[in-house]
């Protein structure tokens, strides 16, 4: 989340996209041996020790692709100058160490990471703190900006994550013969998702606060429109008392109440699902927050424009697919 | 006692901390009740959570990240171009 601090720039972002490959990684679990995971960690050993910084936390470094750290930085504010430090150390390096080609990476089998299942939907998820106004409408909290290190100020953006649905599962939301008016339930793979794995405020940080559950949950979907383009479905209810395990030792501490909205399109021709937005928005699901207790989320189809869509959640991470896809 | 330059230097800075805070707070409009009831609220409060980016959210989604390492080496590799890693606890595109 800090380190977002440092890509506020224009011409930053511009350096970025022109004079570097840039990777995002998500540092390795300890038991992970596999070639990857080794070269994160020995990148990781060789800035710590030339440039004697903490890189478990967040950090940018510039490297070669022969994994030598050249020039690395933990500051996070926009007053960073990792962009300009890193090209200036590239351009010491002899030039024939520079050119294309001068450097042979080594064939390695794809990676081994979850990969959506076939036909599956990925689903964008952005978590905020909210804030009520004077006349109790939802607002943003005034104060957006957080100190990092006590000197880098950051915005505070949404937290972000994935969710996954099996074809199977998105596919129960579609009634057989939907008729306007028609209600039903929502399938219980997909509440038990939701509600397991996604109602947590990520707004600082990871959040291994899962797998959640809840005394009780209405949630209902109403049938919209139920024409030969579209089929579009309502969704609105609540999931009570929704508790995680840490939150169980939390004292006098009775779980969050969530309240739930959102609005499904599927297209009966193309057979795909135009649309999928969900809020659910929490009292008492914002952790720690100054602003208040209030968390909001948002769920929306990953387009697959941008990088992160690829992502798998957070969760499997620990909980891998099967526990992941088990949720009840 | 401080010298004259580092005062400057510590108001520069304040004014640069201050600065730097104005601008990255930019303005989130919008206002929501709880639970919307029309479509058009539904979106505002949808709209109220993911990033603004015109408040300066989420400007770091323009540059191309690839996120695996092994195939930005290969990349790099051939272009003759250095690689900028960003790496946390948690994915930094993701949850971190």
């Amino acid at each position: 989340l800090q380190a977002r601090g440092a890509f506020t720039r224009k011409e930053d972002i511009q350096k970025a996209r022109e004079r570097f490959v840039c990777v995002a990684v998500d540092l390795p679990k300890e038991d992970d041996k596999t070639p990857r995971a080794e070269l994160l960690r020995k990148l990781n050993a060789a800035a710590a020790d030339r440039f004697r910084i903490h890189v478990v936390v967040n950090s940018i470094l510039v490297a070669t692709a022969g994994s030598d750290a050249i020039a690395a930085t933990v500051s996070h504010g926009s007053s960073n100058n990792i962009f300009q430090d890193g090209w200036k150390a590239w351009m010491k390096l002899p030039e024939k160490d520079r050119k294309p080609g001068a450097f042979q990476v080594e064939e390695l089998k794809s990676n081994p990471w979850p990969r959506l299942p076939a036909n599956g939907l990925a689903l964008r998820v952005y978590a905020r703190v909210l804030e009520r106004n004077s006349e109790g409408r939802l607002c943003c909290p005034k104060t957006r900006t957080i100190v990092v290190n006590k000197r880098d100020i950051v915005l505070a953006e949404p937290g972000r994550d994935h969710c996954w649905l099996k074809e199977a599962e998105w596919k129960s939301l579609l009634p057989s013969d939907p008729k306007k008016g028609d209600r039903f339930a929502m399938p219980a793979a997909i509440a038990g998702r939701i509600i397991s794995y996604h109602l947590l405020d990520i707004m600082h940080g990871p959040n291994a606060n899962w797998p959640a559950s809840d005394s009780s949950k209405e949630l209902t979907w109403t049938v919209e429109e139920a024409g030969a383009q579209v089929v579009c479905l309502r969704l609105r209810g609540s999931a009570r008392g929704v508790v995680g395990p840490y939150d169980r030792n939390r004292k006098g501490f009775k779980g969050v109440d969530w309240t739930f909205s959102g609005y499904v399109d599927y297209d009966p021709i193309k057979k795909t699902v135009r649309r999928f937005d969900l809020v659910a928005v929490g009292d008492g699901g914002a952790v720690d927050s100054p602003a208040g207790s209030l968390l909001g989320i948002a769920f929306e189809l990953a387009q697959g424009d941008v990088p992160g869509d690829l992502l798998f959640p957070f969760v499997m991470k620990y909980a891998g697919e099967e526990g992941y896809f088990q949720a009840k | 006692m401080l010298s004259k330059c580092k005062v400057a230097a510590l108001l520069a800075g304040g004014c640069f901390t201050l600065t730097a805070a104005a601008l990255l707070a930019g303005p989130i409009k919008g206002e929501v009740r709880k639970a919307p009831s029309t479509l058009e609220e539904f979106k505002e409060l949808h709209a109220l959570i993911k990033p603004h980016r015109t408040a300066g959210e989420a400007a770091w989604d323009q540059v191309p990240w690839m996120t695996d390492l092994w195939e930005a080496r290969r990349k790099a590799a051939a272009e003759g171009k250095p690689i900028l890693v960003w790496m946390a606890s948690g994915h930094p595109l993701g949850q971190c």
